[in-house]
């Protein structure tokens, strides 16, 4: 394969797509290598951020991105105070309990949010909807920029907090063994609810930063989560650098067999690589075996 | 007491008067199965809770506005004419609906809806138990193909939707640049559903009679993420006509994308679908001035294309509506308040009862010319039950507004940007 210009155009398309599905899947990750919480309303958090920009943007004139500011930390904070009772539940709960709470969660959110604003498409316009940066010989969508930019920078962040701070080794010492965790003085119920925290406002910053790209509709979220399970999963369960990896090739995998096979033939190849992977690698690729029992890498 | 006399035997005079005249009306007048009074139970199907609910409760409104209008003028033969509403929210639950209005209500006749799939499964229904079907809006080619005697469509259909997207190639762009249709390069996408696809497949069908050979057909499924894949294909593929099937979230991406990528479609011409939408003048901003579609004249049919009568209609359809949902009727109340309107006024009465037969043979016997109907339609339904005389029109995206552009008969406005700008020689959004 020659390196021609529309080559490089779609692999600069796989990896701002790449980085699209990074951005929904961390936080998902992340929950998931630390709780042992597969949460299917992920999509959900990221929807309803979405509409939190939006109404912003037309109700109350404000940049998405700056609205990004306050919606956030409030998720933040409404995960750590109203919900923490829910999340101390979530994670002692079995794990069919768990899968049936969050995806009664996510259906219950869908609805509530067709029955406060319907089922119409928004989207909205902001004065760099169209802006493009140039780096050398390419052209960027600088919104589709900003999102590759912080997902890498957040999943770079978020791996040297883990490894680093001291906070980060009592989370993965909490995620290895909780029983031995807490024998060692490590306060678990806190750490859960702080990275339950986590994983949802990583979501919600993912909703506001795809708010100037996408169009938002109550089932919108749910289109996202589907593949951020499919990267997760491939990249290795609860694998920030699998998550990555996981990524970057779906994106990759979708652009260019959109190219080169058919627009709808996107989707098959993906799930293709997807089986083929976890034939071979049952963990995902940089998953380790056990790991749904195992803990955060 | 002198007085009251008197008013009395004025009254029964008249009360005379009045019986004479109706006897004698009588022998002239269509045999009255409707009871002179009392309701008549009409069923209707629509989606009004879930995802179709936006554009299914809209469709609802303008068949009300519909049944209102006609109540006011006395109703059909003196029977007040009565909606008995049920939500059709998919397939399935349409029919278990479609059959309860038949078997519980004891309904006669059902009207709806919005929605390919659940207007199948209505038609379907109503099929086995023979009781009439009047179809709103949904567009399945399908739908008055199955043989079905009782289901009638008033509207445009999938066909008719092609077959105007062929002729906006045809009578303006190919015109305009001074070449004949058949050396065109001409690309389709579409959305992969159904309604995508048969639209596709009408679109060639017209083009093939044209003699031309499309050089791409792209179907694509609407819930994805991105469409760079496919708007480089085009840029790389250079066709001079792309013709687009989209619903409204892969309408707003693949524009957006079109732009971010620099790939300038010479000539676009859509369907009334996702470019339809005032949300999709929301989306794409100014870019999206130039984008053509084929639809209804949802902007509004000019009074002077419609007979006066039809015109008369129109205005109060519109004020009426306006003053009940607080915004102008878009394309599908507006279809759902001409079918209604014509089933209610011109086949009913006629046909005396809700006898089937009778019912197919007044909608049957219907010859009205273009213009006759507020979407500008005329009445002349084939063997299959699909008004043959429904169409659309050309649209466009003029200045943030919708205008219709072509016929001429229905044009509000010349047609402009033909052929589309390249982006760089566009402004901001």
């Amino acid at each position: 394969m020659s390196f021609s210009p529309a080559n490089l155009d779609l692999l600069i398309s796989g990896l701002l797509l790449g980085a699209v599905y990074i951005a929904v899947a961390v936080g998902l990750s992340l929950i998931f290598g630390v709780m042992r919480v597969m949460n299917f309303a992920h999509g959900e958090v990221v929807m309803l951020a979405m509409y939190a920009a939006y109404w912003a943007h037309e109700a109350g004139g404000v940049d998405p991105y700056v609205a990004g500011l306050a919606i956030v930390p409030l998720v933040f904070l409404l995960c750590v105070t109203v919900l923490r009772r829910f999340v101390l539940w979530l994670v002692q709960s079995p794990p069919l309990v768990q899968v049936f709470a969050t995806l009664g969660l996510s259906i219950a959110l869908q609805n509530l949010a067709l029955v406060l604003w319907g089922g119409n498409y928004r989207s909205i316009q902001t004065p760099y909807s169209n802006a493009m940066v140039g780096l050398g010989p390419v052209h960027l969508p600088l919104t589709r920029l900003v999102v590759f930019v912080l997902a890498f920078a957040l999943v770079l962040g978020l791996h040297l907090f883990l490894k680093r701070s001291f906070f980060g080794k009592a989370v993965r010492a909490t995620a290895q063994n909780r029983r031995t965790a807490a024998l060692m003085g490590i306060d678990v119920d806190r750490v859960y609810v702080l990275v339950f925290a986590l994983g949802v406002s990583i979501a919600s910053l993912a909703g506001v930063l795809l708010m100037p790209i996408y169009t938002v509709y109550p089932g919108g979220g749910f289109q996202f989560a589907l593949i951020a399970f499919v990267v997760v999963v491939l990249g290795g369960l609860g694998s920030l650098p699998g998550a990555v990896l996981g990524g970057v090739l779906i994106g990759l995998v979708e652009v260019f067999s959109g190219y080169f096979i058919a627009p709808s033939m996107k989707q098959v190849v993906y799930f293709v690589v997807f089986i083929v992977v976890l034939v071979i690698r049952p963990a995902g690729l940089l998953g380790q075996r056990g790991s749904e029992e195992l803990g955060l890498k | 007491m002198v007085k009251e006399q008197k008013r009395g035997a004025m009254l029964s005079r008249r009360g005379v008067a009045a019986g004479l005249g109706s006897l004698m009306a009588a022998p002239v007048m269509p045999r009255r199965a409707f009871a002179a009074s009392g309701e008549l139970r009409i069923g209707a199907l629509y989606p009004l809770s879930g995802s179709l609910s936006v554009l299914g409760t809209e469709a609802l409104a303008g068949a009300r506005v519909a049944v209102e209008m006609v109540n006011e003028a006395g109703g059909v033969g003196g029977q007040k004419v009565v909606l008995v509403e049920a939500d059709a929210t998919t397939p399935a639950n349409a029919t278990n609906e479609a059959r309860r209005l038949i078997t519980r209500e004891d309904l006669k006749l059902l009207v709806g809806t919005y929605g390919s799939s659940i207007s199948l499964a209505i038609a379907g229904a109503a099929n086995q138990f023979k009781i009439p079907y009047f179809e709103g809006a949904a567009v399945a080619d399908d739908l008055t193909q199955r043989g079905y005697r009782y289901v009638f469509r008033l509207n445009d259909n999938a066909a008719a939707m092609a077959k105007t997207q062929a002729q906006a190639v045809q009578e303006i762009f190919a015109p305009k640049i001074g070449r004949p249709m058949k050396d065109l390069r001409i690309a389709i996408i579409h959305e992969d559903s159904a309604f995508g696809s048969s639209i596709s497949t009408d679109f060639i069908a017209q083009l093939k009679q044209a003699g031309v050979t499309p050089v791409a057909e792209e179907p694509y499924a609407a819930s994805t993420q991105d469409l760079s894949s496919l708007v480089l294909r085009l840029k790389e593929l250079k066709p001079d006509v792309l013709a687009v099937t989209q619903y409204f979230n892969d309408a707003v991406l693949f524009w957006r994308q079109a732009r971010n990528a620099d790939y300038n479609p010479g000539y676009f011409i859509s369907i009334g679908a996702g470019q339809a939408s005032p949300d999709y003048r929301r989306g794409v901003g100014k870019d999206g001035d130039g984008v053509l579609l084929a639809d209804v004249p949802s902007a509004g049919v000019k009074p002077e294309a419609l007979v006066p009568e039809a015109a008369a209609t129109q205005r109060q359809f519109v004020a009426r509506y306006k003053a009940k949902m607080g915004k102008d009727p878009a394309s599908h109340a507006t279809r759902h308040f001409s079918s209604m309107s014509v089933l209610l006024t011109k086949i009913l009465p006629k046909a005396g009862s809700l006898d089937p037969e009778k019912i197919r043979e007044v909608t049957m016997s219907l010859d009205e010319p273009v213009g006759s109907t507020i979407l500008g339609f005329g009445i002349k339904f084939g063997d299959d039950g699909q008004n043959t005389r429904a169409f659309n029109v050309v649209l466009q995206w003029q200045n943030g507004q919708l205008v219709t552009v072509w016929p001429e008969r229905f044009a509000t406005a010349a047609p402009i940007m033909v052929p589309l700008p390249n982006w760089a020689d566009r402004g901001p959004a």
